[in-house]
């Protein structure tokens, strides 16, 4: 029963977490543009 | 088999140093953009969702997770996923209620002192300012060591006398990037770090797996012995039932409140992102566990049935546990690939030693020094920091060169978190939720925690169950919460009585 209950958790990690990487990674792209907007531009010399 | 021949190449050599210039480079570009100690800490609070869960699992998957969570692997069996598990479902379960992350982001505060301060007074923001950086820095006591043998097993130097220089080479290049860029380079090159390292790791995975053969992944070899085992309730298997336990505590606590986790929340765009942001990546945090942890069943089974003859040097002590995984993955992964890894890992050290560096600097300039010297103005707010950040640096190589874990690498840390947690998770819970929390019963909290440092004494070994880390560990949190609540109903505090009144 352990082992069985360590297989699904091995195979439920490595499908989730590809599917999590993708989407964050796809969106995390966004989100550096917008913190970039959002912080205050540095001063021109 | 020689233990540290390796793959490990020329090529190799050269995708590390060049990844290596990578975050030095974004850290010195982004240094314009701290104007700050705000910016500094917790960029400005413009951390948007996909963004903090990328940071968030580049800061909480670093070589020294990967490092411990291999070596439980290696140890204990597939029954160290329980850890994974328990800490991937209690991040999940704040995620999804927002216990305390939500309040305590709608509560605006830079750290989790400054919380203690408005809850409580000054005297508690202080005293658990101390206790914070006393169990958060002795916590990250042995990165330095753990990330120097990774990269000592991987790239196959065996000579003992280099581990000071990889630690001293490995400490100096955070130390600049951190000390030039705070929170928005940390942003940057943790994106990248999450990247390189989510490939890198299941990358790898694929290679262990087809290496060692799915079937025989899940099967006992003879010379295993009841070591390796896959229930960790059982005794055997180096856990037990009081173990699990304590997991359960810890990765409550350590899931809300652990500083470096908490300022992610902290400095997320608004409290629903912060909400948010747990339940995406309770994945993370169950992925950066099982993940190593497959790879040092992996090396287990590696050795077992390849070179016996080693896995008994590492049995009888001959050699560290925590070299058990870097070696086996040296011997399997082709170079370039092998680099490739290296970097990854190399990136989760800097990832990690970057964000603790800068969590427990900020807790000591915030929360211990500016409160004792009435305030300090910005500027010098943001030069203390960056001080602190290199002494910090500077204790992190001494006690990595001097100090040998008497326990495994993972029980150390759960223990030395103990120290802060289990105060810090009574204090900020009863503080949230409940009206009479005084600042006395606070403060017999926070030093109630400081019982935890028992569970790191040479007694831990004798096989006395009330002398055992995980005892001493379930105990201090009881303890925690015993005091908290005694010390509130014997000592409320003046405003609570009147309102009782």
């Amino acid at each position: 029963m352990w082992a069985l209950l360590w297989k699904f958790v091995l195979i439920f990690t490595f499908v989730a977490y590809t599917i999590m990487f993708v989407i964050v990674t796809v969106g995390g792209v966004g989100d550096i543009k917008h913190l970039f907007k959002d912080l205050k531009s540095p001063p021109e010399e | 088999m020689e233990l540290f021949s390796t793959n490990f190449g020329t090529i190799d050599w050269i995708i590390v140093c060049v990844y290596i210039c990578i975050p030095l480079l974004i850290g010195l570009y982004l240094r314009k953009y701290i104007s700050s100690s705000g910016d500094f800490i917790v960029a400005g609070r413009n951390l948007r969702l996909f963004l903090a869960v990328a940071t968030l699992t580049g800061t909480e998957l670093g070589l020294v997770t990967i490092m411990y969570s291999a070596e439980a692997g290696f140890i204990n069996g597939f029954s160290a996923f329980h850890i994974g598990v328990i800490e991937g479902a209690a991040v999940l379960a704040i995620g999804l209620t927002g216990f305390i992350v939500y309040k305590l982001r709608e509560s605006k505060v830079m750290t989790i002192p400054e919380y203690y301060e408005k809850r409580y007074n000054q005297k508690v923001r202080v005293v658990g300012g101390i206790v914070l950086a006393l169990g958060g820095i002795l916590n990250m006591g042995l990165f330095l060591q753990a990330g120097a043998r990774f990269m000592m097993g991987v790239t196959g130097v065996g000579n003992p006398a280099m581990l000071k220089i990889f630690m001293t080479i490995m400490l100096v290049m955070v130390l600049i990037y951190t000390v030039a860029g705070g929170m928005v380079s940390l942003a940057i090159n943790d994106f990248l770090q999450y990247i390189v390292l989510s490939l890198g790791l299941l990358v790898g995975s694929i290679f262990v797996i087809r290496e060692i053969g799915w079937s025989t992944l899940f099967t006992i070899p003879e010379n295993a012995e009841a070591a390796f085992t896959f229930n960790p309730v059982s005794e055997q298997s180096g856990f037990g039932l009081l173990y699990v336990i304590f997991m359960v505590m810890v990765s409550l606590a350590a899931g809300a409140l652990w500083q470096t986790a908490t300022m992610r929340a902290l400095a997320a765009k608004s409290p629903k992102v912060a909400k948010n942001l747990y339940a995406c990546a309770s994945l993370s945090f169950l992925m950066r566990k099982v993940i190593p942890m497959l790879w040092g069943v992996g090396a287990f089974l590696f050795l077992a049935t390849k070179a016996p003859q080693l896995l008994e040097q590492f049995q009888s002590g001959g050699y560290s546990t925590q070299y058990g995984m870097p070696v086996f993955i040296s011997k399997i992964i082709p170079s370039g690939l092998l680099g490739f890894i290296a970097a990854g890992m190399f990136a989760a050290f800097m990832s990690t030693h970057d964000s603790y560096l800068l969590s427990w600097s900020s807790v000591i300039t915030q929360d211990i020094i500016s409160p004792l010297r009435g305030g300090l103005a910005d500027t010098t707010r943001l030069r203390i920091n960056r001080i602190t950040i290199v002494v910090i640096g500077l204790f992190l190589l001494i006690w990595g060169l001097w100090f040998e874990a008497p326990v495994s690498l993972w029980n150390y840390m759960a223990v030395t978190g103990t120290i802060y947690l289990s105060g810090a998770f009574t204090v900020i819970v009863c503080g949230l939720y409940w009206k009479k929390a005084s600042s006395t019963g606070a403060m017999i909290a926070l030093i109630s925690g400081l019982f935890a440092i028992a569970g790191l004494g040479p007694w831990t070994k004798t096989g006395i169950w009330y002398l055992s880390d995980k005892f001493i560990g379930v105990s201090t949190f009881i303890l925690c919460a015993a005091g908290m609540i005694i010390g509130s109903l014997a000592f409320p505090d003046i405003a609570v009585k009147k309102e009782v009144q």
